[in-house]
């Protein structure tokens, strides 16, 4: 009943055996399994914090490159206002010269037709006393030359020089 | 008289471990019924084990490799807390000792076979490779020359009895789990022969099942502390 013999032996083989084979069959599979888990979880942990810290540099980026446009949409606005008001100024002082120079066209030309138009007056005047002291030469020979007659003349060539 | 005759004689054969075949070589091996046993054990355990980690997944387990996972686990973070993590290598031993014996403690016993743990052939190698790992722990930690010492230690009076404790450690854990084990059987059995209805199931439940758990336990648990005393410094 209490006693020991061979089995002993045979005992000790089964327990190593046993314990040979679980560790094949039993532990080490799940063992392997629970240590990639944890390797994928650490490995899935380290990719979103990487990823993170990327999206965070890109944003950095981002930003400055949003700051650094805005400076260039202020440069390139100011210059186009410059530009502008250089093209606007350009405009005006041509358009005033233009004015000045048609301005002055039309004084030059106004001031032709003025003395033209005296010097067609002189010639007319010159005309009308030629014709006068023709009439008086002709008219004085009966000497009773008036200042009717005198006004009738003057009338009469007055009429004729208003259809110029 | 005849019927205490008739039980004694009944409880005797029970009680024995017997031989059920002999090789023949060597003018005849005998092999017990608690190798035998064992053997089938150790078929069914292997079985089970290759039938469990079949469909072994790394994302969404099922609830058998859950289950599975955190009985391992379970089991690896009761014996880190004991000897601490690096000494993990220890671990898939005494974890193979604490299914053996449950198994054999428990299951079969409830199956209706003799627990081989009943046999005292069984007990005593458990016992003998628990001895071996705890010396042997030690000295892989000490050094054999730091393993000498620490038997003089705390003072050196006490050596005789630190030399026997090699001794005496392995066969508390083997006397213990046997008679345990032996002796809830001898109850067992004589309740079986009194009262063989209904009654014995309450009985059955302590004796079986939860005593069985609780010797498993205690020996594992035993070892790895043995292991651990020896470990430190």
């Amino acid at each position: 009943m209490i006693s020991v013999d061979i089995n002993l032996l045979f005992a000790i083989i089964n327990i190593i055996v046993l314990f040979l084979l679980l560790r094949k069959f039993l532990i080490k599979p799940v063992r392997n399994i629970m240590e990639k888990r944890d390797e994928m979880i650490r490995s899935g942990l380290e990719n979103a914090r990487k990823s993170q810290s990327d999206a965070e540099l890109m944003k950095q980026e981002y930003e400055e490159k949003l700051k650094n446009a805005g400076d260039i949409s202020a440069g390139i606005i100011s210059d186009a206002k410059k530009e502008a008001e250089a093209r606007s100024k350009n405009i005006l002082d041509e358009a005033n010269a233009k004015a000045d120079n048609i301005l002055s066209s039309a004084r030059e030309n106004a001031e032709t037709a003025k003395i033209k138009a005296v010097s067609e007056a002189k010639e007319q005047i010159a005309d009308l006393a030629a014709e006068m002291a023709r009439k008086l030469v002709t008219t004085s020979k009966d000497s009773n030359f008036d200042s009717g007659e005198y006004d009738r003349f003057i009338r009469e060539t007055g009429d004729d020089n208003d259809g110029n | 008289m005849t019927v205490t005759g008739n039980l004694a004689a009944e409880l005797t054969r029970e009680l024995n471990t017997e031989t059920l075949f002999t090789i023949p070589v060597l003018g005849g091996i005998p092999i017990n019924e608690s190798t035998v046993i064992t053997w089938i054990i150790m078929a069914i355990l292997v079985i089970a084990s290759i039938l469990l980690t079949r469909n072994l997944k790394v994302e969404n387990p099922g609830k058998v490799q859950l289950l599975l996972e955190s009985g391992i686990q379970w089991v690896y973070d009761f014996f880190d807390d004991i000897y601490g993590k690096q000494n993990r290598g220890y671990t898939p031993y005494l974890m193979t000792v604490l299914v053996f014996l449950a198994f054999s403690n428990t299951f079969m016993v409830l199956l209706g076979f003799k627990p081989p743990t009943k046999d005292l052939n069984v007990t005593v190698a458990l016992a003998l490779i628990s001895l071996f790992l705890i010396e042997t722990a030690g000295m892989r930690r000490k050094g054999i020359k730091g393993y000498i010492k620490h038997f003089t230690e705390p003072v050196a009076m006490i050596t005789p009895i630190n030399i026997l404790e090699i001794a005496i450690r392995p066969m508390s854990l083997c006397m213990r789990l046997f008679g345990n084990v032996f002796g809830a059987f001898v109850v067992m059995e004589l309740i079986k022969l009194i009262a063989p209805v209904i009654i014995p199931i309450p009985f059955s439940m302590f004796f079986d099942i939860f005593d069985g758990l609780l010797q498993a336990y205690i020996f594992v648990f035993l070892t790895a502390i043995f292991m651990n005393n020896e470990m430190e410094d």
